[in-house]
Parts: C-alpha cells; structure tokens; sequence
C-alpha cells in the first residue's frame, strides 16, 4: 500500500476539476502571500514549500494526470466525463485607466477518466426529389443512403421521407431490423416536381418525433439542391420548434442553386450544421462523416455562461472549433453544440477590461454546462477568472495556440466583412478584403482557397459579382479552417 | 490604444490580430523597411550568375515550396507565372503572394516589394525589386532588376530572413 499523498487541490484550494490556469492563478497568489521574503506577517518557509511541491505536480499536465489516476484508484472524487482547459493571453494587465483586450480560448475535452457510451440514434433522411435531383445528384444521395442502411447499428431508428411539391414516407421510422425492406425503399425513389421544403421537413419530423426520447440522439438530415419559395418561415419555426425538443437538423446543400443563409438559418435553429457539396461524389463521405460523429456524441447543449465582473464585459463569442461561428448570448449564455469522444470543442471569448488600481482584480465568472447522455447526467465546470494589474508592462509570450486560433478566426471575420461589403454595394471595398483573405490563407498554407479568394477578387473587379461557387467555397472553407488544427496536445 | 503598422486601424491595447487586414499585432512596429548599415551588405556582382536552371520539356509553373529558416515555417504558393515576396501593406495596395511579416520581417529588414520568383517557358528566376536591404541567392547578391536563374532548391536571403526555396512538390 503506498503513502497516502497529500491532497494538493487542497492545499492550494482548488476544486480537482480546476483548469491549469486556475492552478496557475492559486499557486501566485499563495505563493506572494506566503514567500518567505514577503513581509507578510503570514510568512512561512514551511507553508511555501508545500505550496511548491503542489504546484510542482498539479501545474504539470502530464504530473497532474497521474496524480489525478492515483487518486481516482483511492475513490477521491467523482469522475467526471468532461474537461477543459483555458489559456489567456496575458498574465498581467495594465493599470490604467484605459480598455484593454484580453482573449480567453476555453478548450473543451473528454476528460477520458469515464468510458464512452455509444447512444441509440434516430436518424430520419429527407430527400429532395426535385426535377433538378435527377441524374447524378439523386443516384449518390441514394448511394449514400445505402451505406448508411448498413452502418446504422441495430438499436438505431432509420426513417427515409421523400419530397418535391409533397413528401412521401418512403420507409417509416422504425428499428433496423428489415435493411432489405429499407435498400428497396430508397431504391425506388424518383426525381419529378419541385422543392417545397416545409413539405419535407414536416414528414420528417413528424417520423423522427415516434421513436425521439432525451436518451436518445434524434437527428434530421436534409439533403436538397434547391431553393424553397414562400415557405422559409414556416420551415424556421418548425426547426425552432424541433430544436426546442431536442431534435437536431443537419443539411447537405448540394450545388449553387440552394439558398445558404436560409439553410444556414435553419440548421442553426436546430443545433445543426450545413455542409457544401460541390460534387455529388461528396454526398456519401460527407453522410458517412456526419453519422460517425453523430455514433461519437459524448456530451450535448455544451453551452458556456459569462458573467462579468464590473471591471469587464464580453466584447464577442466565437466557436472556433469544430466549425467556426460567430456565437450570440441568450442571457448571458453561448450554446456550441454537441461534443464528440476523442475531438475537443473550442470557443474564444474576447473580453475588453478597464481598471486602474494595481493588483489582483477578479474580471469575469465562467460556467461550462453540457449533457451527457452516456452516463444521463448534466456536467457542470466554473472558472473565476482574475488578473493581475500592474503599473509597468511585463513582457510575456502569448500562447502559441491561442495565436494560431486567432490567425485563422480573424480569416473568417474577414470574409464576414466581404458579404456585409457586397450586400451594401461596396464592390470595390469587398474586392481589396478578398485580395488581403488570399495573402493571408497563403500564410496559413491554405493555396486552394486563397486562390479561389483571388478568383472571385478578379470576377468582382471584371463584372462587380462573385461567382456562386466562390462564394459557398469561400464561406464553408473558412468556416471549417479551425478543423485542421490538432487542439490538444 | 495601438495602430496596425498595415492598415492603420486603430486598436485597444492586448488586440493581437488587426481585424481589418489580418496583421499580427505585437511584431511590426513601423512601416518603413529600414536600411542596415552599408558594411553589412556585400556589394552586388555585376554580371548575371550562371547556375543550373530548371528546365522541362513541360511549360507549366511549379508550384513552391519556402521554408523561413528563421522561424520554420512552411509557405506553399500556387504554380503560378510570377510570384512577389515581401510584407504585406493594404493601405498601399500591395498583397504579395507570400507575406513574411510574421517572420520578424520587418525587422530582418525584408522590403515591402522585395523578390519576385518568375516562371516563364519552363524556367525559373529570382529578380530583386530594388529592395532596400538586397536580395541574395545561394549567398551572392543580386544587381536589382535583373533575371538570375533560380536553381530546384536554393538558399535565399531577403536583408536578413533567410529562406530555403523549393521549386516543384
């Protein structure tokens, strides 16, 4: 039987799911307060050292790990199945009486201390049949389709909806228990008609609704080539509504004909995501992908709540991974979505502070909330953030991460300036933020894109628009540019 | 509050990255590429240097490869016909295809305009733009303006950043 270790989260009063940079915070405070130099009446060698040696395991990650498996062994804590990590860019502040920017780049994680549990999915495809499928588009679509009959696994719900001017329930949802049946079904489906997506959306919802419970993972995926007329805001509240109750929809927007802020729109509303395809080659990868990290789901409704203090406010939100999303509150709280085993979620929150006094100055209280169906219960993680202001500016690094997830968000708030120039008629305006886009996707070893970005910069300088197809590329790739990055060391 | 040394635009104290023009904030501090004293630079030969050049039956450009030895990093350009090499300046209109500021450019002394690679009929040239700090190719300084074969791999220096250049994947 070994030692019994001290308990170092107690000694330097943190909770043990205390991020590094609450340890970090900790350790300088305790460690001014007791410094055996200090003039402190509070002063004490002995009460330093320990201080030390807590901070000398909890402040390395990897020290840290193995003191937390040692602990778990002894049943100390309560596993929890979510962890995070937090990395500011500046340790001090300046104290003046002027605003400063500070970035906060909250890193989201399985802690990988629970098992993961696969959860049941319920999964309802909705086809657009439209004239405009036929050929190409709608034989991968069924392709597709039929892959997934046989990836499904048997505890999963598959229901298939058809739809042009109305929607047929081509197989009712249901248990895959007869794949046959299913194959044949979508087989049999025809391009004819026009799109009315309401139609669609409807039926789908209405199958996916029979089986969906909170114990399982409920999702719409929509797959169209087409723009929807008269019916966009009946379809948004449907996807409201289905959102409220915890059904998702996620939408493949095949070619350049479809309208991307209204499918934007509509999988927001359900806490789903829309994907470009260019290709109809890319319909089954992109299917195969979104079903896989759909069978990966570890947490959902992971949402973070700010709380500033009055010496701070939240300037904006982003996530910026999985998918790059500028983030709006709901009183105070961000919802980033759902958070898959093995991959991390990542927001950037940038705050502006302004105080003038030197010293420690509590700026803003954190909150991370998400639901964890495997384990069916609600995980909970705080943060209260303070710095330390100072009269004379101290040199110091800033994250390597965190400068790397800036240069690429600051791409795709670039690109958000070109379609806000373009919808106001600012041509020329929207050209020179194209050509700086390209320089700038260069940088990051991005050549396709950039030279997309300079395509599209000559086609506006030559006939004052973008092309369609430039501009889904352009919008969808720089959304998906913090994709690339390994998040986590 | 703080000016992007690019664009101009001002930004609260902290703001790392101008939103404006993409310009890493905390390097880059003025404008202006600022000459190193003359004892530093060799003078530049006058005749053009003969060097083994690339040449292909095949008359698309390559694309190319530049690592800054400085800092690392990796840049791939595109194949394309003429690619310019220096500092990004919006405010000036000039976006060259490859942007050294974030390695320390600026201070290295690296111009705005600095090199061009050019590709023409399956070969491939290095040409100073008359650069304040001069351009150097496997370690000889090149007489702006003129053409100088640019062999598969060389070592290339702009002022000071020193860069290895690939031509080709």
């Amino acid at each position: 039987m070994p030692e019994e270790e001290k308990d170092y989260y107690a000694i330097l009063g943190v909770p043990p799911t205390a991020t590094q940079e609450e340890i970090r915070q900790a350790y300088r405070r305790l460690a001014r307060r007791y410094h055996p130099d200090s003039h402190s009446e509070e002063a004490s060698a002995e009460k330093f050292q320990e201080i030390r040696e807590a901070y000398s395991v909890l402040g390395d990650l990897g020290r840290r790990q193995a003191y937390d498996r040692r602990r778990a062994e002894r049943g100390r804590d309560v596993t929890v199945a979510l962890a995070w990590d937090i990395q500011v860019s500046r340790q001090t502040l300046l104290a003046i009486p002027e605003e400063q920017m500070l970035y906060l780049l909250v890193d989201i994680r399985p802690s990988g201390k629970t098992a993961f549990k696969r959860v049941p999915l319920n999964i309802c495809l909705v086809i657009d049949q439209s004239t405009s499928m036929d050929g190409d588009r709608l034989n991968h679509v069924k392709i597709a389709a039929h892959y997934i009959i046989e990836e499904l696994e048997k505890d999963d719900v598959l229901g298939v909806v058809s739809f042009n001017d109305r929607a047929t329930v081509m197989f009712p949802s249901d248990r895959l228990k007869d794949r046959q049946r299913a194959h044949a079904r979508v087989s049999s489906i025809w391009a004819s008609g026009g799109t009315e997506i309401l139609q669609g959306l409807r039926a789908g919802l209405e199958e996916i609704r029979r089986f969906h419970t909170r114990e399982t993972i409920s999702h719409l995926i929509l797959l169209t080539d087409g723009r929807t007329y008269g019916d966009e805001q009946e379809c948004l509240s449907e996807a409201r509504r289905a959102g409220l109750e915890g059904i998702e929809i996620s939408i493949l927007g095949i070619g350049e004909d479809w309208n991307e802020h209204f499918l934007d729109q509509l999988a927001k509303q359900a806490g789903g995501t829309t994907t470009y395809i260019a290709y109809p080659q890319q319909i089954r990868p992109v299917l195969q992908d979104l079903i896989q990290r759909l069978s990966a789901l570890m947490a959902r409704n992971v949402t973070l709540t700010v709380h500033p203090t009055e010496r701070a406010r939240v300037e904006a939100v982003f996530r910026t991974a999985p998918y790059m999303e500028t983030l709006s509150p709901t009183d105070h709280t961000y919802s980033l979505g759902n958070l898959m085993a093995g991959k991390s979620m990542q927001a950037l929150l940038e705050i502006v502070v302004r105080e003038s006094q030197p010293g420690f100055h509590p700026l803003l209280h954190l909150e991370m909330q998400a639901e964890v169906p495997g384990l069916n219960r609600q995980e909970r993680l705080v943060l209260d953030l303070e710095r330390e202001f100072v009269t004379e500016l101290v040199e110091e690094p800033v994250p390597p991460t965190l400068v790397k997830v800036l240069s690429r968000l600051t791409i795709f708030r670039m690109q958000e300036q070109v379609w806000k120039a373009l919808d106001e008629g600012r041509t020329d305006e929207a050209r020179r933020r194209l050509e700086t886009i390209a320089t700038r996707l260069l940088d990051l070893g991005e050549p396709e894109l950039a030279h997309t970005a300079l395509l599209e910069a000559g086609r506006l300088a030559q006939r004052g628009q973008m092309s369609s197809r430039g501009q889904k590329a352009i919008r969808y790739g720089t959304r998906s540019l913090g994709l690339k990055e390994g998040m986590w060391p | 509050m703080i000016e992007c040394p690019s664009c101009g635009k001002a930004h609260r104290l902290g703001t790392l990255f101008c939103t404006e023009c993409g310009t890493y904030l905390p390097t880059g501090q003025t404008l202006r590429t600022e000459p190193f004293p003359t004892d530093e630079l060799s003078p530049p030969r006058a005749a053009v240097w003969q060097a083994e050049s690339v040449e292909s039956e095949d008359i698309t450009p390559y694309p190319v490869r530049i690592h800054v030895l400085e800092t690392g990093r990796e840049i791939i350009l595109p194949a394309l016909p003429e690619l310019l090499l220096g500092r990004m300046d919006p405010r000036h209109g000039i976006f060259p295809h490859a942007d050294l500021s974030p390695d320390r450019a600026l201070d290295l002394g690296v111009s705005r305009r600095h090199a061009r690679i050019l590709q023409q009929r399956g070969r491939a040239y290095l040409e100073d733009l008359g650069s304040a700090n001069g351009t150097y190719l496997n370690g000889e300084r090149l007489t702006p303006y003129v053409l100088y074969p640019l062999p598969r791999q060389a070592e290339v220096q702009l002022g000071r950043l020193r860069l290895q250049i690939t031509l080709g994947d």
